[in-house]
């Protein structure tokens, strides 16, 4: 009771000195601001934390949505082209996993129904029946357009499963049995050949020890009547155990055909064999043949192992989009973030490489595709989805350009190629579909209305006017259960200034590229930022005062130590220093803390050396020795207590530096991206290229940085004149 | 100046002891790094393996970690950097362009911030209690507590982007058809003036405290009463006595200033020491990084150095 009485009137003492500075109080004003904002920032912020503005307002696009039948589960969305040069948009269907059960909508060139410029017009939809089930849905194109419907019968060992072909109209063709039951599918093999004039589709399943084989000649004119020729191949592993995708690659559909095969004994590729009719030049056979590669697939004799369930890919450079000219080799990505190249007719390594991302530690590989002038990694990196272009010819991240971003939570599509537009969309598990430029910054962010996506998103196709592309559609099933179809050739207008949008939404300070509000960032980041500054700086104060006590009471040998190891803090070139720790400990927000505690305790340790030094020399520290009161007791206990002003003041001076520090680290790249911090909006409105262009983005984190580490300054020189009275009358 | 030539003797081993074990804590820190020197070397298309024990044997780093520190040491205290992993260069063929630039730019601001903040802090504590106090420390303390980087962008958005009136990034561009120095100076101004209000700030504060403490002086109320006119007062007779302390912490403020041009480069784009240092931390181009850390941990030393021996002779007590 007694004590608490003393602090009352020690903090009423304290309080009196303290309010005769106006600076003083309107700093600690502030500074309580600011904590009730970021206590209250759930319910008083206009949005939440991870909210972003929805298409509407952030992408002037066609778009169109359909109500499904809400009682079946729609599981897939794909767009339906006509075959040829172009391939228009000529539907969208969705298909039901549970039944089998498929809506066509045929798609139309019009007027857009939401905008008055061009856009599509969706006609009256036809339910059809397909097996249901399906684990694998793909589509084809000759000089018609082919569906693979896979469904599994049977179970056990003897399970096993049927690819169906139907054809454009849905019309059923035939099927072919599987002997097993699918793990794996290869890519779609769909190509043309140039010499022959002719395409062929080829595509492989496996399961831990079998691969299946499909390839088909496409029909032909001068054959009416016959859809194309099929041919099946079965290979069988008895020893080694398949672990990835299998690869099916057409060469030059002459020679060096290849089926391979990642299997835990290494990338196995085999050799395709196709007969030709002598006549017609007509395939009449396909055989696979023997082991076309040398056992080559270590670096320094360190085997370089697939990763279980890895895409493999295929690609060629330079980029032949009909031919096969060039070079061309196999790309596979291993466990610890690596990614080998092999030439696919020797099977020797090209290069191999861990790619280095700026600001980024540890990312996880995931999965790896091609397009026309990438190749491209899909990855994680922390809580956040990742996407890396890499140089086909050397494995390294571009050059000049970033080739990368991350974005909020996990890509669930690989990154699809938008033909005529050089750009890429993809979605993420929160529902979210992103464009990417080609060289992976994004572009445009896109929510469906209605909670978001449900499933990822599905590159539909174009439309054309005249021969150009008038219009580039995506699509996906939306959490309410509609079909949604937008174009991707909207007008991104994001980052928002300040306003009323479509939506109906108001963002009083605008918002960022990725549409997320300003004020509510800010608002949220207030909690961060308080956090990093009050802990970082506590730290620090606890380390300075023990090593100023320890050092000012023991002013020997022990006391010498800790004031040279202090001389050595100060001499430091603090924010140089700082950055290699943030490199080498890695971006969050527990490591900025540490780093902050472990580099700025050394100014206080000597203001609290020279106190301790002073008031070691005072009466009332002779009678506690004489009363035999240990030195830890003298330390902590007698000295201790009246150093604790200075410990406080400083305490103040270091949050304000915590602070700036935070902010300066994020900027830099070594921030948290996990975390809402105000440094980390400066940072991403560095990256995204609208530093000079989005004020409304760019004063708010800076102003309330500048407010919060200026009102710790000046609540620590109010302070400063209670603890130093001599100060007062300045 | 008795103790003078021991004083030096004992401050100059203090600084070499220092010099060493921060570099010990730069190799410990590199060490601690996530990625492998090794592992940056063999991603080039078509190394061999015999190319790649080449490399590491070339950057030594096929030795145990104590032959490594040792190497480390005796080629940093030699000067002796070693080629950089990135640019096939040497390291010091890279630094030797940016130190001066980095020395220009922040050197610049610091002489420009001394002149300037002796005069505006001198004048305010004159004018002690008005509006020009007030708000100029009021201004000072906001432009110290700003995040450089920030005010760094709103310069460069307002002067650069909307009034073109400063190129936006970079050091010389031949385009310009200016002569280099003028064309160096235009690109150079921008950030020197960001610098410089950044640096004012701290230097106002501390002329302001210390001519408050000779505006006291009994020489000052004599010069006063014999009519001399005020500004002979405040600048021959208090801003000169004033001005001791604040002189003497140039050196430091300058080598400070050094240490934030990390930041600043970075949203300059100007190629000097602090963006070739960040660039490095990037690529993880060990050598470049060491070099660069070690050149500017170097230049505070020399500076504290420096500054302690003024200070000792100046004031004798200090060199007890």
């Amino acid at each position: 009771m007694r004590t608490v009485k003393r602090l009352f009137v020690a903090f009423r003492n304290t309080w009196k000195i303290y309010r005769r500075s106006f600076t003083g109080v309107t700093g600690l004003g502030i500074v309580l601001g600011f904590l009730v904002i970021a206590i209250t920032a759930p319910w008083t912020a206009p949005y939440d934390a991870d909210f972003k503005a929805p298409a509407i307002d952030i992408f002037i696009a066609d778009y169109a949505t359909r109500d499904l039948p809400p009682e079946v589960n729609w599981s897939l969305v794909k767009g339906l082209t006509s075959g040829g040069r172009s391939n228009p948009l000529e539907g969208v269907m969705v298909y039901s996993i549970d039944d089998g059960t498929v809506i066509d909508f045929p798609i139309t060139r019009g007027t857009g129904e939401e905008t008055e410029a061009i856009g599509i017009e969706i006609g009256s939809p036809t339910t059809i029946n397909l097996p249901p089930h399906a684990t694998y849905l793909e589509y084809a194109h000759f000089y018609r357009s082919f569906f693979f419907v896979l469904s599994a019968d049977g179970e056990g060992e003897n399970a096993t499963s049927t690819l169906y072909e139907y054809d454009y109209d849905f019309i059923y063709l035939r099927e072919h049995e599987i002997p097993f039951v699918p793990l794996y599918s290869s890519n779609l093999w769909n190509g043309f050949s140039p010499l022959y004039q002719v395409g062929r589709l080829a595509i492989a399943f496996a399961d831990e020890h079998n691969v299946w084989l499909f390839n088909k000649r496409p029909p032909d004119i001068t054959e009416p009547g016959i859809d194309g020729v099929a041919f099946t191949n079965n290979l069988t592993f008895p020893n080694a155990t398949i672990v990835g995708n299998p690869l099916v690659v057409d060469g030059d559909f002459e020679n060096g055909s290849m089926l391979i095969v990642p299997t835990d004994e290494g990338i196995k590729a085999f050799g395709l064999n196709l007969t030709r009719s002598v006549l017609t030049a007509k395939v009449i056979d396909v055989s696979i043949e023997g082991l076309m590669w040398e056992n080559n697939y270590t670096i320094d004799g360190e085997k370089f192992e697939p990763l279980s369930g890895q895409d493999m890919m295929i690609f060629q450079y330079p980029y032949q989009p009909t031919t096969a000219l060039g070079k061309e080799s196999v790309a596979v990505a291993t466990i610890d973030g690596r990614v080998a190249a092999y030439d696919r007719v020797t099977g020797n390594m090209t290069w191999w490489s861990m790619p280095i991302l700026p600001g980024i530690r540890d990312f996880d590989i995931t999965s790896l595709h091609s397009s026309p002038d990438n190749m491209i990694i899909v990855g994680t990196t922390g809580e956040r989805g990742l996407i890396v272009g890499i140089d086909p010819q050397t494995g390294r991240v571009g050059g000049n350009n970033t080739l990368f971003s991350t974005v909020e939570g996990y890509l669930n599509s690989p990154p699809q190629y938008v033909i005529g537009q050089y750009r890429y969309v993809f979605s993420t598990d929160r529902g979210t579909i992103y464009l990417a430029t080609h060289e992976l910054q994004i572009n445009a962010t896109f929510s469906a209305p209605g909670g978001g996506a449900a499933t990822p998103v599905s590159f539909l196709g174009n439309i054309y006017i005249e021969g150009s592309r008038a219009g580039n559609y995506f699509g996906v099933i939306t959490e309410e259960g509609s079909l949604f179809v937008e174009t991707l050739t909207g007008v991104n207008i994001a980052p928002l200034p300040p306003g009323t949008y479509p939506s109906g939404n108001y963002y009083p300070l605008g918002t960022d590229y990725e549409g997320h509000d300003i004020l509510t960032q800010v608002m949220f980041g207030t909690r961060a930022e308080l956090l990093v500054g009050v802990v970082a700086a506590f730290f620090s104060v606890v380390i300075g005062t023990i090593v100023g006590l320890v050092a000012g009471f023991y002013s020997g040998l022990i006391g010498e130590l800790l004031m040279r190891a202090t001389d050595v803090m100060l001499s430091l070139p603090y924010l140089v220093i700082m950055l290699l720790f943030a490199a080498a400990f890695g971006p969050s927000l527990f490591n900025i803390i540490i780093i902050f505690a472990i580099l700025s305790w050394a100014g206080i340790a000597r203001v609290i050396r020279s106190v301790t030094l002073s008031k070691r020399k005072r009466a009332f520290v002779d009678a506690a020795t004489v009363a035999g009161a240990s030195d830890m007791r003298l330390i902590f206990r007698h000295i201790g207590p009246n150093v604790l002003p200075y410990t406080f003041l400083y305490m103040t001076f270091n949050i304000s530096g915590a602070i700036i520090t935070e902010a300066i680290l994020a900027f830099l790249g070594f921030g948290d991206p996990n975390a809402i911090t105000w440094g980390m909006m400066l940072q991403f409105l560095q990256i995204s290229g609208h530093s000079l262009d989005a004020p409304w983005w760019l004063l708010p984190p800076g102003i309330a940085i500048t407010l919060l580490s200026l009102s710790f300054y000046l609540i620590g020189r109010a302070f400063d004149e209670v603890v130093n009275p001599r100060l007062r009358r300045r | 100046m008795a103790g003078m030539t021991r004083y030096v003797a004992v401050r100059s081993i203090q600084t070499f002891i220092t010099l060493l074990i921060i570099l010990t804590l730069i190799f410990i820190m590199f060490e601690a790094l996530p990625a492998r020197p090794q592992d940056l070397l063999a991603t080039s298309p078509g190394m061999q393996p015999s190319q790649i024990d080449y490399m590491m044997r070339l950057y030594g780093y096929d030795e145990p970690v104590s032959v490594r520190y040792l190497n480390y040491m005796v080629n940093m205290l030699t000067f002796d950097f070693g080629i950089s992993f990135s640019q096939a260069e040497s390291v010091w063929d890279i630094l030797s362009d940016r130190i001066p630039r980095t020395m220009l730019l922040f050197g610049g601001a610091t002489v420009l911030a001394y002149i300037v903040g002796i005069y505006l802090g001198a004048l305010i504590a004159w004018r002690r209690g008005g509006i020009l106090d007030g708000s100029s420390v009021v201004i000072s303390l906001v432009f110290y507590n700003m995040p450089s980087f920030w005010i760094g962008l709103i310069f460069l958005v307002i002067f650069a982007s909307e009034l073109n009136w400063f190129p936006l990034t970079g050091w010389y561009d031949p385009t310009d058809n200016l002569p280099y120095v003028i064309d160096v100076l235009w690109h150079v101004s921008l950030p020197m003036i960001v610098l410089l209000l950044l640096s004012l700030a701290g230097t106002v504060l501390l002329m302001r405290t210390a001519m408050l403490d000779v505006i006291g002086e009994n020489y000052m109320v004599t010069a006063k009463a014999i009519g001399l006119p005020e500004g002979k007062v405040l600048f021959k007779h208090g801003a000169r006595n004033a001005m001791l302390p604040v002189v003497t912490s140039f050196i430091i403020a300058f080598v400070f200033s050094i240490g934030g041009a990390v930041v600043l480069e970075n949203v300059f784009s100007f190629p000097g020491m602090g963006a070739l240092y960040i660039d490095a931390l990037y690529e993880l181009d060990f050598p470049v990084a060491q070099a660069t850390l070690y050149i500017i941990t170097l230049m505070v030393l020399l500076g504290n150095f420096a500054a302690d021996l003024i200070y000792g002779y100046l004031d004798p007590r200090v060199r007890i």
